[in-house]
Parts: structure tokens; C-alpha cells; sequence
């Protein structure tokens, strides 16, 4: 157990009653991981423990507000600003036994799930009942349905159908003290009094536990098509973007690989594009057979007045699945480039997005590390890794200055700092340059209403 | 051997959770601290200095199946079976396995065939039995002929071929070897030889017995060698990949060899795969396992999906495992049971026949199984 743990031997004993067995772990081996998620920092938890049963997830909540045991919820912990790791010390409730799928309706177009659902297959399951689920973080087979409406997750699909909070009917939750509240319904539309499931959506575990979500679902479409087209510049491959968003088809995902993105890549094992291809973009489209290959000859038709050096198409999963794993493993790749990554996911206006990217890349030369920009192009969120070496002082702090001058820029051109990772720990110290004093203290006095003796996450968010 | 684990240096885990997705024990648990992400955060630490008691954390660590799945998935190239064999190697601590592995002899009850044996069961043999590791597999009936092989002439691939028939075969099935050898003769094969092999010796290595493994792998090698280099037929998973692993460790082969070594190594359904087949009618399903050592492309499922066509059920889900591999079955019974049933949530098919390619999966099916489902090896579909 860690050495700076509050928890009395009467604390313990409670523990390892509410949760029997192997289902409460204290020891400094076994509770390690616990205390650290992908944004790899690390605080070590005073204990862990899996909860089976919202009844257990209540009475825990009941006590830690009593006894003020601060509680960390953590599903997959794919999360990269460290809004899972349990700073100050406290208990981490892992929300991964609590994995059910409760319910798909199809008559209704719902579903019920327990927060520990992973979101891949979640959706795969929906699909074999011709329904569609569609918020797809890169992340999407790892993380959790549970995850994803604590950061209110994004992903490539979001530029046509929305982030994970578009999809939440609402919420059961535990509040510290072990109140149970339900939000919103199963109706699709619902204005009942103020939108607590909206409160609760992108809260980062700082106000409740849940521990049911009911989600929208809506048919899946016929047919799926990507485009993969690889450019020689990178303004010829944000024109062609631009050309398409303007044209009026909506792509279900357009995605933009740049430069050191596509290097990084390829350092991971082959790749399609040829060498001199110094951006890529994937657009997906989906619909009916008929507008899918009409809306792709389209887009095809398009592209080829900015001269891709690469094109290829794949209509339907097989074909289409290899093109947006290669997407997703980026972050993972980056590593290739130096050992440490100070990553950002700034959005910003739609229009301005080859502007912004344009700029960010300006900044990642003028401070000499490789600066990757890749990501949500159709909605303005584009993911910024700088890449250096911590152990290195020097490129340490240049690493810091390029994030600032980067968000700097970001936030003068009216965007936000983060589009879908959240808050969390990382990005705390940045968070006064965009929420003014006046509204982040109306968000902690929300908070009180919910955790008055700040119990749920503390310390994180805002 | 020391009284300090050493850990070899490995690519910082960048904490991605790929690994998760993959790994049966902790799909069959949600046990983070078992995850492959877990152990390998928790040997960094170990290696950095961190208060951690060592013991119990390498408790933990070596609580692995050795599949392999991690390794495929990992972005940074991160070995964990490979790693934790080593450490198992060196690490006193860990040298009690030692007595579970003596030599072959531990293979012979694990597959069943101890009772068949006049000697008295060793001390080994005794404590296998008492963990309860059955003979299930040795008694499982026989699965009907699905399929017929129509041979019309020599045999599509002539030359020297040594047979490898594995371990399982070996010691619990011999039926198996027969019906391999029978199938040559008809392809008009010249005279398939064979050897006195060791095991492939992957088990012994993942239990950190790395001598006795290396004595396996130069058996082998010089059988191979003597023979003229010859193509080695094989007919499970897990054999194949043991012996293609020879060829990872620099120093074994002679330049090029190594190439060659890895190239002579042929699976039974790419041997026939020219041979054509008439689909045999039958009333049970049939159900693919594919081993987690047939990673990529696997030649005997693709073999039955084309000659069975839907007549075959396969059901791709990431990190699905019998719960055999590795060590996990002897030091962790229970958690090894967890990813059985697991896996028997997905594999299930009323009065099914479950068929895989690998000895080892099918002795672990065969011991897990519910009553109305029979397991074989797919070799037994062919009349």
C-alpha cells in the first residue's frame, strides 16, 4: 500500500468486506498500474476495487463521502491527460466487472450499457442487429463506453454524426454519499428541467459515478467507402479537403495524415503510399450502394484537380478496415520519433483548420522538434504531438514553449485546447487561458452541488 | 542463476492498452494487474528502482499464458512471454517450476498416457495427477469423416519429406500419425522417415528451463541437418511455431540457414492443398479453434473454409484461448479454467465437433469441454 495512504485498518477491513476476494487489492505489486493511465504519470492508489453491482458502487460511495476517501473511477485507461491516476491518494474503482450490454432495442433505437462496456464491441453487437452506434475514438477497441462519456469522446466519425454526448439519453449514477440519480430517459427527445445528463457527459468522473447509460442508436447504413489519397504537398492535400467539404457532401470522416505522421508509420511496418506522398487524407463516406459509389466518384473526380500521387478506394469493412487501422495507430508510432510526447488535441474553427495546421507546423520549426499534426480535419480537431526527449533539459522546455506558442495561436484564432481529450491533469495549467476565472468558479460550485466534500476525481478538469 | 531477477531491457511501454484487447487471462478476468500492460509497467518499475517487493511482483508477472497475442499487438515490440522466460531462467526464485519439468517424461501423463505406461508413475507423474490433469483427450472417440481427399495421382510435391509429429500425437494420439502417413503413402510420397525428435522444446522455455530446451532445438537440428535439409511436415500449431522459433535466436544456424530452417517447416494443409476433396455429409457442426500460435494466417482453417466452405464455423475473437499455453495451466489452475470457459462462451455450438490444429488446445478442449461436444484434431474430418 502506498506510504502516504489514509485508510485506517477499519478502512481496509470495510473494503475488503464490500468487495470479496480479489475484487480488492491493496499491495504496492498489485495496485501499481492502477495509479497510472496513458498519459503516463504516475500516483500511487491507497487501494483498488472492482465493484460487480451498482449496490456495491452505492455503498462504497456512502462511505467514502462519510469517512472523505477520495474515489478515482478508471474503466481502460486509455485516457491521456491523466484523468484517471489517483493524485492526492485515494481508492480506484476499476469499472471493468460492470461490462454488460443491458439492453438493444431496436424498436426503440436504445440501448443500455454498464460503464465497462468496451465501445468496439458494443458497436459490433449493435450492428449484428443492423444498428449503429457510431462515436469511434482511435481507441475504439480498447476503451469504454463508460470512458468515453467521462471525456465525452470524439473520434473520426464525429465530423458527420456527432461526439458521444449526441448519443446519451441519459445516466444512472451513484453520488458520493451513495444517492442514486437518474437523468434524462429513454426518450430521444427530452427537456425536462435542466440537462443533468448533459452536466454529466465530459465531467471526467469529478461528479458521479455511473453506472448505467442509455444510448441512441440509429440504422446502420447500407454501405461504407474510403478514400485514401496521398498528395506530394500538404497544401495540396488541405485544398483538396476543402474543395470536398465545400462541394456539399458531408464525409462521414476526413482524416489528415501529415509529413512526420506518415514517417512515423512507416516505421511500423509497410505502407501503400509511395515516397514522395507528404500528406495523406482518408475520407470515408456511407449511405445507400447508390449514393456511396455516386458520392465517391465524386469525391474522386474532385481530388484528381489537386493531383493526388496516390489514390485508393475500399468499399466495406474488409477492404476498408486495413486504411483506418493504419490511422489509429498513430499515436502509438509517434513513439518511433522520441521516447517522451507532449500531445494536444486543439480544435478550431472549421474554416480555419489548414490555417491552424499551417501554423502549428511553423512552430514545431521554429523550436526544432518534430511536431505531428494529424487528425480531425472535417471538424476543425486536429491532434498535435511534440516529440522530444524529457530526459534532455533543453529540449524539455522547448517542448513546453512549442505546446504554449501552440495553444497560444489555437485560442487567438477562436478555437479551444482540447476538442476531445479532456482536461484531466495534463492540461490543468492551461486551462486559465481559455475559461475565464468567473466561469471556471461557476463549474466548481456545480460541483459542489454534486461532491460537496470533493470526493469524485479531485483535483481534476477544471 | 541468481537470487536477483534479472530483467532484460525492453522498449518503454507506452501504456497504449493495445494489449488489452488481446490477451485471454485478462478478458477472462478484468484484472488489470494481470494484463500484459500491467506486468509490463510493473517490471519497469521494478528495473527503475521503485519500492516493489520483487518476489511478489514477479508472482504476478509470470502469470502469463505465453500465446503471444501481446507481442503481435504491441506498437513498442514488447516480448512479455519472451521476457518472462528469461526471467524465469534466471531468477532462483523461480527454479520450483524446475521440478515440474524435469525432462519428456512431464509430457507423457500431461498427454494422458501415463496409465498406458508399465512403469511406476514418477514423482512428476504423481503430481500432475494430483492437479487433475486429465487423459481426456486419449479418450475422446473420434470424430466422423467430413471431407475425402481425391487423389488421382502422385503426390503434387515430390521429394524427401521427415514427418514432425509432435508431442500429442506422440504420446496421446498415434492415430493421428497413422492417418498422416497413410495420407502420404496414397499422395505416392517417397518413404516419409521418421526421427527420434525432442519436443520443440517452447514449453520447456517458457518455464525458464532454457538448457533443456536448447538440447531439444540441437536434437532437432542435427536430425534435420543429417536427413539433407529436408522439408518437416507438420501437423500442430504450436509445433510449427516452436521450431520456426529456433531460427529467432542469432548463432543457431549457419548464414542462410536460418532462412531455410524456417522454410522447410510446412503445415500439413498447405502440403495437400493441391489435392482435391469431396465434402462428406454429417449432422454435427463443425466449430474451428484457431490456437493463439496459428497468429496471421492460419493454412488449416483457410484449408476448411475452402473445402468446407460454410460447412465450418469459425468465430474470430480477439484474445480468445484455450488456457493451456505456457505455464499457466500448472501454476494457476483456476485462472487458467476462467479462460477456458471464456473461451468456451464463443466456441460453443450445440452437439458440435470442435476442431483445431494444435496439440496442445486440444488436449486443454478436450479436459474443458461440455458434455455434448467432441474435439479432434481437423485431420480426423478426413475419410
Amino acid at each position: 500500500m502506498s506510504e502516504n495512504s489514509r485508510l485506517k485498518s477499519e478502512h481496509r477491513k470495510f473494503l475488503r468486506d464490500l468487495f470479496p476476494g480479489e475484487d480488492c487489492l491493496f499491495s504496492a505489486e498489485q495496485t501499481l498500474i492502477y495509479g497510472v493511465d496513458a498519459g503516463r504519470v504516475f500516483y500511487p492508489p491507497w487501494a483498488v476495487v472492482r465493484p460487480g453491482s451498482p449496490d456495491q458502487v452505492a455503498e462504497l460511495l456512502r462511505w467514502a463521502d462519510a469517512e472523505r476517501i477520495p474515489i478515482f473511477p478508471r474503466a481502460r485507461a486509455t485516457n491521456v491527460v491523466g484523468a484517471c491516476v489517483p493524485k492526492g491518494g485515494g481508492v480506484v474503482v476499476s469499472t471493468l466487472k460492470m461490462n454488460r450490454v443491458l439492453d438493444i432495442d431496436p424498436g426503440n433505437f436504445t440501448a443500455v450499457v454498464e460503464p465497462g462496456v468496451v465501445t468496439g464491441e458494443f458497436q459490433r453487437e449493435a450492428a449484428e442487429m443492423g444498428l449503429f452506434y457510431p462515436p469511434d475514438p482511435a481507441s475504439v477497441r480498447i476503451c469504454t463506453i463508460g470512458g468515453n462519456v467521462s471525456t465525452n469522446a470524439g473520434g473520426m466519425r464525429a465530423v458527420k454524426y456527432g461526439v458521444t454526448g449526441d448519443w446519451v439519453l441519459g445516466i444512472r449514477a451513484v453520488l458520493p454519499g451513495g444517492h442514486v440519480v437518474n437523468t434524462g430517459g429513454h426518450s430521444h427527445k427530452n427537456v425536462a428541467g435542466l440537462d443533468l445528463t448533459g452536466l454529466l457527459v465530459g465531467s471526467e468522473g469529478t461528479l458521479a459515478f455511473m453506472t448505467r447509460i442509455v444510448l441512441k442508436l440509429i440504422p446502420a447504413p447500407a454501405a461504407t467507402g474510403t478514400l485514401m489519397l496521398g498528395f506530394s504537398t500538404l497544401d495540396a492535400a488541405l485544398n483538396a479537403a476543402g474543395a470536398m467539404l465545400g462541394a456539399g457532401i458531408l464525409p462521414t470522416a476526413m482524416e489528415l495524415m501529415a509529413e512526420e505522421v506518415l514517417e512515423c508509420l512507416a516505421g511500423l511496418g509497410p505502407v501503400p503510399w509511395p515516397g514522395q506522398t507528404r500528406a495523406v487524407l482518408l475520407v470515408k463516406l456511407d449511405g445507400s450502394r447508390a449514393a456511396l459509389a455516386e458520392d465517391l466518384a465524386g469525391l474522386r473526380s474532385l481530388a484528381a484537380g489537386f493531383r493526388p500521387c496516390f489514390v485508393e478506394q475500399g468499399i466495406g469493412p474488409d477492404q476498408e478496415e486495413p486504411m483506418w487501422e493504419m490511422r489509429r495507430l498513430i499515436n502509438q508510432a509517434s513513439f518511433r520519433l522520441a521516447p517522451d510526447k507532449l500531445s494536444q488535441d486543439i480544435a478550431v474553427p472549421r474554416a480555419l483548420v489548414g490555417r491552424a495546421v499551417r501554423r502549428i507546423r511553423a512552430v514545431g520549426e521554429k523550436h526544432s522538434l518534430p511536431v505531428l499534426t494529424f487528425g480531425h480535419l472535417g471538424d476543425g480537431n486536429i491532434h498535435v504531438n511534440v516529440m522530444y526527449d524529457a530526459d534532455d533539459p533543453e529540449q524539455a522546455e522547448k517542448a513546453r514553449q512549442a505546446i504554449e506558442d501552440v495553444l497560444a495561436l489555437v485560442l487567438e484564432m477562436g478555437g479551444t485546447i482540447t476538442g476531445e481529450h479532456g482536461i484531466g491533469l495534463a492540461k490543468l495549467k492551461y486551462l486559465d487561458m481559455q475559461v475565464p476565472g468567473f466561469e471556471r468558479d461557476l463549474m466548481h460550485r456545480l460541483k459542489a452541488a454534486f461532491d460537496p466534500h470533493s470526493i469524485m476525481n479531485p483535483g481534476k478538469g477544471y | 542463476m541468481s537470487g536477483e531477477p534479472v530483467i532484460p531491457e525492453f522498449n518503454e511501454c507506452i501504456l497504449c492498452g493495445k494489449c488489452l484487447e488481446v490477451c485471454p487471462v485478462f478478458r477472462a478476468t478484468n484484472r488489470e494487474e494481470l494484463s500484459p500492460r500491467g506486468k509490463a509497467y510493473l517490471l519497469q518499475e521494478l528495473t527503475r528502482g521503485k519500492l516493489l517487493d520483487c518476489a511478489r511482483a514477479l508472482e504476478l508477472c509470470v502469470l502469463c499464458l505465453s500465446c503471444g497475442n501481446c507481442v503481435r499487438a504491441c506498437p513498442q515490440g514488447i516480448d512479455l512471454p519472451d521476457i518472462l522466460a528469461r526471467v524465469r531462467a534466471e531468477y532462483l526464485g523461480l527454479r520450483p517450476l524446475a521440478e515440474w519439468f524435469e525432462d519428456e517424461a512431464y509430457l507423457r501423463p500431461w498427454l494422458g498416457a501415463y496409465r498406458e505406461s508399465a512403469d511406476e508413475p514418477s514423482a512428476v507423474e504423481r503430481k500432475l495427477k494430483g492437479i487433475g490433469t486429465s487423459q481426456a483427450l486419449a479418450k475422446e472417440p473420434g470424430l466422423e469423416p467430413r471431407v475425402e481427399l481425391q487423389i488421382s495421382g502422385p503426390c503434387l510435391s515430390p521429394g524427401k519429406v521427415l514427418f514432425f509429429n509432435g508431442c500429442t500425437a506422440n504420446y496421446a494420439r498415434p492415430d493421428w500419425s497413422g492417418k498422416v502417413l497413410r495420407i502420404l503413402a496414397d499422395l505416392g510420397l517417397t518413404p516419409v522417415t521418421e526421427p527420434d525428435w525432442a519436443c520443440c522444446g517452447f514449453t520447456f522455455r517458457m518455464a525458464g528451463l532454457a538448457h533443456e530446451a536448447a538440447r531439444m532445438r540441437e536434437i532437432n537440428i542435427d536430425i534435420w541437418r543429417s536427413a539433407g535439409r529436408p522439408r518437416i511436415l507438420t501437423i500442430c500449431a504450436a509445433c510449427r511455431a516452436g521450431l520456426s522459433a529456433y531460427a529467432d535466436d542469432p548463432g543457431i544456424f549457419k548464414p542462410g540457414e536460418a532462412r531455410r530452417w524456417r522454410d522447410s517447416i510446412l503445415p500439413l494443409a498447405e502440403f495437400i492443398d493441391g489435392v482435391g476433396t469431396r465434402v462428406l455429409p454429417g449432422a454435427r457442426p463443425i466449430v474451428y479453434h484457431k490456437p493463439c500460435r496459428a497468429n496471421g494466417h492460419d493454412p488449416d482453417l483457410a484449408w476448411l473454409k475452402t473445402r468446407l466452405k460454410t460447412g465450418v464455423i469459425y468465430r474470430a475473437v480477439p484474445g480468445m484461448c484455450c488456457g493451456m499455453g505456457g505455464v499457466l495451466h500448472s501454476q494457476a489452475g483456476d485462472l487458467a479454467d476462467k479462460v477456458a470457459e471464456n473461451c468456451w462462451d464463443t466456441l460453443y455450438v450445440a452437439g458440435a465437433d470442435v476442431v483445431s490444429s494444435c496439440g496442445d488446445c486440444l488436449i486443454r478442449l478436450a479436459e474443458t469441454r461440455p458434455e455434448d461436444i467432441r474435439v479432434g484434431h481437423w485431420l480426423e474430418l478426413i475419410g
